[in-house]
Order: structure tokens, then sequence, then C-alpha cells
């Protein structure tokens, strides 16, 4: 159903493209069509049966009006009834001078009905077009139909009679053939049940589909095609008119699917998200029912670069000075910025949001990053200001395995922890606790200030340089996983608040010792874990 | 910067110059009762002129009686009969051309009327957000 939508909207979009190109095409194809029908039925003037001919005036035809359209296709049927009979072409210009002294004077621009009308009786699909007049036109289109019918029931009896009509040598016969053809139109009986009938679908289509109801033009076009069949069934059976309706059901139905057809280019609405709204004004209340049209854009393969949405979210966030080319390096921080505005306690902590949560405020623990308006640069430089390497966790966070420097505080180690047993098996909690406490025990916190780079890395920082070494991908994409893993143990581990808080690396490996021994006083009684310890 | 309000107006105003504007300012030149008045004037002649075709249709086929009716000084009871018939459709015809015409100069005074509202609230957006700016520029919207 979707790749219906599309190519309808497709379909819509070039022909709104195009217009200028499809409405005089379309006249000039239905100018033809009606030509060649008229030379190929009537034909009794030969020289407007050249195909040349036909050409140019179907050509001149593109160039006019409907109505006026019209008037010349009724001039050609004249010439052609007048090569065949005097009668019948008075008898022709009678009923056609009527059709446009009182129709056209009404309704000029329903022309195009009446000029399908001969062309769809030929084709068998005159049940289509009463549906599509209801549907697309006013009430007045009942009119054009129900002469279109009589028109083409003319044509139609000159042409069968063709043999008895020509060469009219006397008066009488003259006087006899038009008695002949006035006679069979009045008394014509399926021709005037035919009218009727389709005038009062139009009526029936155009009535219902104006209602306030859901699926009013399916409903219409289905009532159309009810009424189209009862009324042929009754002429039948009641006036004994031939209204073939054995034959004709299946064009009504096939009507009824073009019909349907139609409705789904020219009024498809979504039903199902109907709204009734109410409001009221000084003067009026408003009772109003909103129905959106079905409307299914193809969709839009174009390629995203993920640097090239970044800085709009990086300058949110930093601040909208830095222009969008110095604001590229740090786009992938943007990604994890969710992540930063998780609650306090997250052990996310170490990673990405470090350099923001280790501002030198002490505000609300969970103040997403002080989204400050620096740069990560910027950031990671303010967070380590005076303490040692050894103490800043910021730094590690930034490069956890690489250059995992001996600053990673506790935090750090188990978020990183996290992320590797996260990628391995996923090990229980109690292991991880228990790897932690390993490792702390093993190294401790001031052993890790023995690692050569660390101790570079800790003494850059104190020069006062900060850590500007630029991040390659690979150090973001580790760090965002590093993130994610921990993210994900985020309910599991318990982190000291002042860690988060901003509290000073002393305080915080003070913190995380007597952590560790509690820990350890807990895991040895096997009895759970208190997470407000 | 795309204003959709504006785009819609001005897509609106311009269907409405490219397709029945003339129409309507020439509808809009009368005074209503002129309007109706002179569109039954025409209705009355293309009425009369289509009876007049269909009484001939009708002598036609009745030509001999016709003709003896002509000597027979009774076509007089045929032609009052005719006139009867002939009141009787023009009456009709020229009621309802008064009833299509009336509401079609009122339909017509109402698009103008909207056409008009959509002219002065682009006047409005023009003057409001394409007006010259302190440093001489104009904010460029659509």
């Amino acid at each position: 159903m979707t790749t219906l939508y599309e190519v309808r909207d497709r379909i819509i979009d070039i022909y709104r493209g195009f217009d200028y190109v499809f409405r005089p095409l379309f006249k000039f194809l239905l100018a033809l069509a009606i030509l060649f029908e008229i030379s190929h039925n009537m034909g009794f003037m030969g020289r407007l049966n050249n195909y040349l001919l036909i050409m140019i005036i179907a050509l001149a035809c593109t160039l006019m009006p409907m109505s006026m359209m019209a008037a010349v296709l009724a001039l050609v049927v004249l010439l052609h009834l007048y090569s065949l009979s005097m009668e019948a072409a008075a008898l022709g210009a009678a009923i056609l001078l009527i059709v446009f002294l009182i129709f056209f004077r009404f309704a000029p621009h329903s022309g195009v009905i009446l000029l399908l009308m001969p062309l769809a009786m030929t084709l068998n699909l005159h049940f289509a077009v009463p549906l599509a007049a209801g549907l697309l036109f006013s009430v007045g289109a009942c009119v054009p139909v129900a002469l279109g019918v009589v028109i083409w029931q003319y044509l139609y009896l000159v042409v069968e009679h063709r043999n008895w009509l020509r060469g009219a040598d006397s008066v009488e016969r003259l006087l006899t053939n038009f008695r002949f053809l006035v006679d069979h139109m009045v008394h014509n009986r399926a021709m005037w049940v035919m009218a009727g009938t389709l005038a009062a679908t139009v009526l029936v289509v155009y009535f219902i589909r104006r209602l306030a109801v859901a699926h009013s033009w399916l409903i219409a076009s289905a009532a159309g095609a009810l009424t189209e069949i009862l009324i042929l069934v009754y002429a039948e059976y009641h006036y004994g008119v031939p209204a073939e309706i054995v034959r004709n059901i299946p064009w009504i139905l096939l009507s009824l699917l073009i019909a349907v057809v139609l409705t789904f280019f020219v009024f498809n609405v979504d039903f199902a998200r109907m709204e009734n709204v109410q409001f009221a004004d000084d003067d009026y209340y408003y009772f109003v029912k909103a129905i959106p049209r079905v409307s299914m854009e193809a969709p839009d393969r174009k390629a995203s670069d993920f640097y090239r949405e970044a800085p709009e979210r990086d300058l949110y966030a930093y601040g909208a000075e830095e222009s969008a080319e110095e604001a590229k390096p740090a786009a992938a921080h943007t990604t994890v910025l969710p992540t930063l505005k998780r609650p306090a306690a997250a052990p996310a902590a170490p990673a990405a949001p470090a350099p923001e949560k280790a501002a030198p405020e002490k505000t609300a623990p969970a103040k997403a990053a002080p989204v400050t308006e620096k740069t990560p640069q910027q950031a990671q430089a303010a967070a380590v200001p005076e303490e040692t390497a050894a103490e800043a966790p910021a730094p590690a966070a930034e490069a956890p395995a690489a250059d995992m420097t001996a600053a990673e505080a506790p935090a750090a180690e188990t978020s990183a922890a996290g992320a590797s047993a996260d990628s391995a098996a996923s090990p229980s909690f109690l292991d991880k606790v228990r790897k932690f406490l390993d490792d702390w025990s093993r190294t401790g916190a001031g052993a890790r200030t023995d690692e050569p780079e660390a101790a570079a890395s800790a003494e850059a920082e104190e020069s006062g340089e900060g850590t500007e070494e630029t991040e390659t991908e690979e150090e973001i994409a580790s760090a965002e996983a590093a993130v994610t893993a921990a993210e994900e143990d985020s309910d599991d581990l318990f982190l000291p608040e002042t860690a988060v808080d901003g509290q000073s690396a002393v305080e915080t490996d003070e913190f995380s010792r007597e952590l560790a021994e509690e820990l350890s006083r807990e895991l040895s009684a096997d009895g759970p874990l208190d997470r407000n310890t | 910067m795309l204003k959709q309000d504006r785009i819609r107006t001005m897509t609106r105003l311009a269907i409405y110059e490219e397709e029945q504007i003339a129409r309507d300012e020439r509808v809009n030149g009368y005074f209503g009762n002129d309007y109706v008045f002179s569109q039954m004037v025409g209705s009355f002649i293309s009425g009369t002129i289509a009876f007049g075709i269909v009484f001939a249709v009708y002598c036609g086929y009745h030509f001999d009686t016709m003709f003896l009716r002509l000597f027979d000084n009774s076509i007089l009871d045929v032609l009052k009969q005719w006139v009867r018939y002939y009141a009787v459709f023009i009456i009709g015809f020229c009621a309802i051309t008064f009833v299509i015409y009336r509401g079609r100069f009122r339909r017509a005074q109402s698009r103008l009327k909207k056409y008009r509202r959509d002219l002065e609230f682009m006047a409005e957006e023009y003057e409001l957000y394409d007006k010259p700016q302190d440093n001489g520029t104009t904010e460029e919207t659509v």
C-alpha cells in the first residue's frame, strides 16, 4: 500500500509539474479520439476523413476552451450528417442548438462531460461518467450526462439507418425521414431510461459524497453503481425497457472500480486519524471535523554524515560562539551528552563527562555537565587545576585503553572493568567487585603514579598546559564504549557521590579506600550490599 | 526564511488570478440586480430561440396537419396553445436563470472579498517583516 501511495504521489507530482503539457495533451487526445470515432462510425463526408485534416482539427481544439471544442466537434458531426441527409442534419442541428443554447448558458465548463459521454458510450464505459461527474463536478453535471446520452443515441440511430435516410429525392420522403427520426428519438424509451438513470446517478453520488460521513466518496460511488443497477432492473422488469441489465452489470462494476481509482487519486484521506474539534468565538460555536490527507513521501535517501550533524549539538552544548569547524573534532562527545545527564550516582562519570563534573562548583550532583560553554579541551584543562596527575580522574577517563594513566580514579577503573567485562561474558556483580578490590589492593593509589606516562602527563597538567592532546576517533570511540558499558551497569555499581561532586581527588581516594574496606566486610559476611553505604 | 502562511496565501492568490479573477471582476462590474437582469435578458433570448427550434421541429413533424390548419383558420388555436407553453417555459427558464446568476454574483463577490483580504494580509506581512532594518537591510522572506 505504501508503494501505491508513493506511486500516486509521484504521478500527482509529475502532473503538477507538467500540467501545461498534460492539459493540452489531454484535450488533443480527446479531440483526436472523438474525431476518429466520428470518422470511423459515420464518415459520410469523405474530405473530413482525411487523417491530416483530423489532426489539424484536433490540434486546433487544443487551443480552445472545452465549450468551443464541443462546438467545433458538433460542426464536424453536422457536416457528416448533412452529407448523408438534410433531414438528419436538420434534426441534429436542432438538438445540438438546444443543447448549446440552454445548457451551455449555465454550465459552459461542463463541456468535457458532454464530450466524454459519446466516447464513453462507444467504449461501454458510460456508467463510469456519472460516477466521476458526481464525484468531481457539481449537481449540474446531471444535465450534460443526460444530453450526452441523447446525442449519442441520435447519432447511433442515424448510423444504424443510414441506408434508409440516404438519397431522399422528394419532399414527402424528406418529411417521412424526418418523422422517422423524431419518432425514434421521442419513443426511444431505452434512451430516456438510460439518460434518467445516469442523471439520477449523478445526483445520488453528488449528494452522498458531500455528506459528512467517513468514506463518503466510496459510499457515494457504491451507491451510484447500485442506483444504476436498481433503476435499470426496475425499468426492465416493470416497464419492459430493454436495459440489458445482465450485460451491463460487469460494466457497472468496472465503472465502480474506475470511481474507486479516481477517489484514490483525488480524495484520499486517512479516516483513522479523523479529529472532531469544537471551539467557539464571540459569534459562533464551531464543530469541525478534520481529516488528514494520506501523503506518503518517497523515502529521501541521502547520506548523513556524523560529523556534519554533530556541530549543531556541539554548539548547543559548548557554546554557540564556536565555529562549526572548531566544533568538529569534539563532535563525538555530543553523542554521550545524554549520558552526562544521568543522575549523579551514574558511574559513567569517569568517562566523557568527567571534565564537566569535575568543575569547581559544587552544584547539584547530576547537573548534566554544567554543560558549560567550554570546549571539551577547555573543560579538561579546568578539571585538573592543581591536583597531581595521579589524583586527576579526567584524562584517564578520556583515554581508557591506550593512555591509561595512573591518574585513573577508581571509578574510571570500575567503568573500564565494566566495559571489558561486558564485552566478554558479563560477569556477575560480585565478580566485578572482587576484581575491583583485587586491583585496588595489588596496585594501590600511590603505586599508579609510578608509571612514567602518567607522571609525564601529570607534570604537563601541573605546568598548566592541561590535557590538550588531540583525541583521535579511536579514543573517542573507546571512551564511548566504556561509557556505554558503564551506563548499562549503572544500576549495579555504586560509586561515591563525592567523586562526582567534584571533590578533590585526594578525598576521592580516601573515600574509595573506605569503600573498599566496607565492601570487603560486606562480602565476607556474604550479605547483600547496602546501596546507601 | 520561508514563511508557510505567506506561501500558501501567495499560491491561492496566484491560482485565483490565473483562473477566475477576470470573470469575477467582470461580474463585480455590475450592481447585483443589473447583472442578474442582464443575464435574464440573455436567457430570454436564448430560451426563445431554443423554444423556436422545438416549435420548428414540431411543425416539421406535423407539417401536413399544420398546413391544413393554415387554411382552416384553426392554426390560431395551436399557436395560442404553444404561446402558453412558451410562457411557462420562458418564465421557468428565467426563474432558473435568476437563482443561478444571483448565486454566482454573491459567490463572485465573496471570492473577491477573500482575495482582497489575502492581499491585505500579504501587505501586512511585507510591512512587518520586510521593512528596512536599522542597518538598511531587509529580512529576506518569501
